[in-house]
């Protein structure tokens, strides 16, 4: 009976290509057991900040890039060629002889870096100084599965003394790196296609009715370099052609330290404390919005107990109210560990206007591979029901006990969801969607691709 | 590494479907080529203790379908680039039908969640029961029989052009 379908799956599989990586798996497991020793296991904050702080790396490990299908022949999608064909960024897109030596390296050598030997489909994608004294070289081939190489030096090096340290595929039209030690010294670094307007806009006023006000100036340079050292607080790019925006996001996680210990009561008594979860939150939240000080207060929209595979561990929401009434809010679920581990989920996270009158929904993060299909109401306290739309019709209805409630409910969702009140009346609302295969996580507010 | 060579032929003797599950799952080579890389890491580290235990293809396979619903961690978002799809894709034994039909299907399939598709994909294309898709989840035969059913019903919605197909899966 399920023979067709068998055979229609069969008829995709037969595109795949034989990836035969085994050599590859056998070194990088010689490497880790000659470095085993000296691994320090540093899990908590990594694992609370991916996904939500955008801080992207380069995917490669130690060693070289290995060669792979599409990786050195072929063409580019359109989506990414209009990148690969920007001229070189970076204050030393100029000097001709330096960029000549980095492709000289790659030509010389086209196995070390996993690249074409051609040197008509090499591009030096960005070639200069940035903040950290960092001098850095973003080499990309031009074949259908395009590797970026980042080659990385302290100082003003020559291109022969850049080193190797990581490489990663270039999936999307705009470049986003950034790098910085352990006291916030570094870059952020950002660039897309030309011909696009490039502005930038810092200091977003979150209002109380939960919109968020922003002021866009022009980015001359037509890319954004930043010392992360002094990044503003919510710092975010735009590229667009008159009204069309091709690509917003925020740069970088400014990195800030929050000193204070959060009260870990939740709001108008919804949950239990969870002092622990809340501390993980409350710090993720400062990190990568840069809200600390006077006029920004941090509170609990909801804490709880949570389930882990080992035991009973916490979950909070935490919100930054800010002076103008609401603020950027983020959902952290810790372990047992001493030292806990933090989960966060894509949905979990946004803006907010003043809690008293808002309602906000999630998805629950997870420890093992099952993502729960739980939705997560947080309504205003007066709140007795939600009703879960789509469209105007009711999909699911949730009773509501002192503003929170949970429903079972598989996705992917795109819906309303809508708090009353025991009269009837609807008290707040606010749309809900997951996140499909092709969407960007965003983080507290949406991002923009326009691919 | 202890008994590389054993490793490397079980490799050989595996990868063109562990090639094969992993594109579909992945719907894209690059991505399909990390979804080995990851598998086969993790195989090769514990080697001797996969092999020992008799079903390093089992072992391997978990790893695979893990990674790929974890992925979302790692990766901002999937990439998936298929043609068109046909207005209407003829359903016949001919073999324009047959490759609209895979258009149509791999186009769906990328809407799918991740744990939808991987269920298809150990259900119809692994041919594994719903014990065994279970195990290899590590869910339950329930939440495996409902997110079968969640995938079978999107895929009704996003592919009608797949109508023959569909009358048995139901």
């Amino acid at each position: 009976m399920t023979r067709r379908l068998a055979e229609v799956l069969g008829d995709v599989a037969e595109q795949a290509k034989l990836y035969d990586l085994t050599d590859n798996a056998i070194k990088v497991v010689r490497r880790r057991r000659r470095v085993r020793k000296t691994v320090v296991a540093m899990v908590t904050m990594v694992a609370v900040l991916v996904g939500v702080l955008a801080f992207v790396l380069p995917s490669g490990g130690p060693g070289r890039p290995e060669g792979g299908p599409g990786r050195l022949d072929g063409e580019p999608s359109s989506k990414v060629l209009p990148l690969l064909e920007a001229p070189t960024r970076g204050s030393l897109k100029d000097d001709a002889a330096f960029l000549d030596a980095v492709l000289d390296r790659v030509v010389d050598n086209p196995s070390a870096f996993g690249l074409p030997s051609d040197r008509a489909r090499l591009r030096v994608l960005f070639a200069g100084d940035l903040p950290g004294n960092r001098r850095v070289a973003l080499v990309a081939g031009v074949t259908a599965v395009p590797r970026m190489v980042h080659l990385t030096a302290s100082g003003k090096a020559a291109a022969k003394e850049l080193e190797l340290t990581g490489w990663s595929d270039v999936e999307d039209p705009v470049v986003r790196d950034d790098w910085r030690n352990d006291k916030n010294q570094g870059y952020a670094l950002l660039f897309g296609p030309a011909d696009y307007e490039v502005s930038v806009s810092e200091a977003p006023r979150y209002m109380e009715d939960g919109t968020i006000q922003r002021t866009w100036e022009p980015e001359p340079a037509g890319y954004i370099v930043r010392d992360t050292s002094t990044l503003p607080r919510g710092l975010r790019v735009r590229m667009s052609k008159g009204d069309v925006v091709f690509y917003e996001a925020p740069v970088a996680p400014p990195g800030t330290v929050r000193a204070e210990r959060i009260d870990p009561s939740p709001l108008y008594g919804r949950g239990k404390p969870a002092p622990r979860a809340a501390q993980v939150a409350a710090d993720a939240l400062a990190y990568s919005t840069g809200l600390v000080g006077p006029g920004i207060q941090y509170v609990v929209l909801w804490s709880d107990d949570f389930a882990v595979p080992d035991g009973v561990g916490q979950i909070a929401t935490v919100m930054a109210v800010t002076e103008q009434g609401g603020g950027p809010y983020i959902t952290i679920a810790t372990d047992t560990s001493p030292e806990p581990n933090g989960r966060n989920h894509p949905t979990g996270a946004g803006v907010s206007g003043n809690p008293e009158h808002t309602v906000i929904a999630m998805r629950m993060p997870h420890f093992d591979d099952t993502a729960p299909d739980t939705l997560q109401i947080v309504a205003p306290p007066q709140a007795v029901r939600a009703d879960l739309l789509k469209g105007e019709e009711v999909l699911a209805t949730v009773l509501l006990s002192n503003g929170l409630g949970r429903v079972e409910l598989p996705g992917p969702l795109q819906l309303t969801v809508r708090a009353l009140d025991a009269q009837g009346k609807v008290i707040a609302q606010r749309a809900f969607a997951d996140l499909t295969g092709n969407q960007p996580s965003g983080g507290y507010e949406p991002e923009i691709h326009g691919w | 590494m202890e008994d590389e060579e054993g490793f490397r032929e079980f490799v050989r003797a595996r990868l063109p479907r562990l090639s094969r599950a992993a594109y579909l799952l992945a719907g894209g080579h690059a991505q399909a080529e990390d979804l080995i890389q990851a598998a086969l890491i993790k195989t090769a580290t514990h080697w001797s203790k996969v092999s020992r235990a008799g079903d390093p293809e089992a072992y391997v396979r978990k790893i695979l379908y893990h990674e790929h619903v974890r992925s979302w961690r790692r990766r901002r978002f999937l990439e998936h680039t298929t043609a068109s799809v046909p207005e209407n894709a003829a359903v016949s034994g001919d073999e324009t039908g047959r490759a609209e039909l895979r258009v149509v299907l791999e186009q769906a399939l990328a809407k799918l969640t991740k744990r939808q598709r991987a269920v298809v994909v150990l259900r119809y294309f692994e041919d594994l029961s719903e014990v065994e898709t279970a195990q290899v989840m590590r869910t339950s035969v329930g939440t495996v029989k409902s997110q079968t059913s969640h995938a079978l019903g999107r895929l009704r919605v996003l592919a009608p052009e797949l109508e023959d197909v569909m009358e048995v899966w139901s």
